[in-house]
């Protein structure tokens, strides 16, 4: 890095200890850092030093307003931002983005997190014309979870996973720009009915994809599946599952 | 004769929960070379000081947080800390801010609104550094 440059990096972390860390890991190598605890200190940091910040470093689930949303509103403000997200901080699975959006895996050694910086500051192009969609996808069966994440990811989707319902309702509660929910409907403790309805009574605009191989006609035993609009059969292919989610997305 | 402490040796934690003021503070600080930690709130604050092995030389501590007073957080810390040198900084008058539970005794005091460089002057006068290691050191 230039040392005479001193970008200025938009730090949020919702732990005090690796905050403290990373930042005077910054700090020695020359950045001027801002330093927040919350997505809502980021957001007033930001509004405080408006078109000046070169990079946004977050994690995604902060305590009241999470990375991503934080993300979105900055870049609607200042869409030239750089940014790069923590991955696995917080969320129970991590979040995986599409390869083009920069990330690193916590914890980090420092040295790894100063070349992950100087890459995105010095190569990454601002992620401006991309919307980012954010994908929650449930499934106990941790092979088929992978699958649909792949799918997800190599077209274009950040996908966050959970293994069970109870999580999945933990994450949606907890990150507020969650796009789309594709679950699975028969766990070992809440249903993915559940996970709908629990969804659909927060009021916010999230969709959700039902995927089972059980029949449908057993299904519409289930109490709240007549409900459900939107039901993927399983097994299914890329292309059927890329259909559903992009129709649920453009709705 | 002993030398004075140069500011790169010396680490001072923040504690301010409101994230404009906070970040002024460090990075006053740190472009002074001071090695510094943040925390936003008192349990924050609690936290750092039981999980920072090192020394910590200053607490600069807000009167109002939302849990506690400036002073509450100082007297804990305290109790692990004993040596701890503290700087209590409001919005609040010295006066208002002694009938709202006042400073912790020996504790140096600095109202809010105050520039860099009288925030800077007053650590260096608490902690009486220089800037830089002497030439022989």
């Amino acid at each position: 890095m230039a040392a005479s440059q001193h970008p200025l990096i938009l730090f949020a972390q919702r732990e005090v200890m690796p905050r403290n860390r990373t930042r005077s890991v910054l700090q020695d190598e020359g950045y001027d850092v801002l330093a927040a605890a919350d997505g809502s200190e980021a957001l007033e940091l930001f509004r405080a030093n408006v078109r000046t910040i070169d990079l946004l470093l977050t994690a995604v689930e902060l305590p009241a307003v999470d990375g991503i949303t934080a993300y979105r509103q900055i870049t609607a403000e200042q869409p030239n931002i750089k940014v790069l997200f923590l991955s696995g901080d917080g969320t129970p699975n991590g979040l995986a983005l599409p390869n083009a959006w920069p990330t690193i895996a916590t914890p980090f050694p420092p040295e790894t997190l100063l070349a992950k910086v100087t890459e995105v500051l010095d190569e990454c192009q601002p992620m401006t014309e991309k919307h980012l969609n954010v994908i929650l996808v449930v499934d106990h069966d941790k092979d088929r979870q992978d699958r649909t994440s792949k799918i997800l990811t190599e077209n274009g989707y950040a996908v966050l996973t959970a293994n069970s319902v109870e999580q999945a309702e933990s994450l949606a509660d907890t990150i507020a720009t969650i796009d789309l929910i594709i679950s699975g409907i028969v766990f070992p403790g809440h249903s993915g009915i559940h996970l709908a309805e629990h969804v659909e009574a927060s009021q916010r605009k999230v969709s959700t994809l039902l995927i089972s191989h059980f029949d449908r006609d057993l299904l519409h035993k289930m109490p709240g599946f007549s409900r459900q609009p939107e039901f993927l059969p399983n097994p299914f292919t890329p292309e059927a599952l890329l259909t559903r989610v992009r129709r649920l997305l453009d709705a | 004769m002993t030398e004075p402490p140069f500011r790169g040796a010396l680490t001072i934690l923040v504690v301010e929960d409101e994230p404009i003021v906070r970040n002024i503070i460090m990075k006053s600080l740190v472009r002074e070379d001071y090695r510094v930690l943040e925390a936003d709130s008192a349990a924050e604050a609690l936290e750092v000081s039981q999980t920072f092995s090192g020394t910590i030389d200053l607490l600069i501590a807000d009167h109002t947080l939302k849990t506690m007073t400036g002073r509450q957080v100082a007297e804990q810390i305290r109790q692990d800390r004993p040596g701890l040198k503290v700087l209590h900084i409001s919005g609040l008058s010295l006066e208002k801010l002694e009938q709202d539970g006042g400073v912790i005794p020996g504790a140096e005091f600095l109202a809010k609104p105050f520039s860099p460089k009288t925030l800077v002057n007053k650590v260096d006068q608490i902690l009486g550094t220089t800037r830089n290691r002497s030439a022989s050191g």
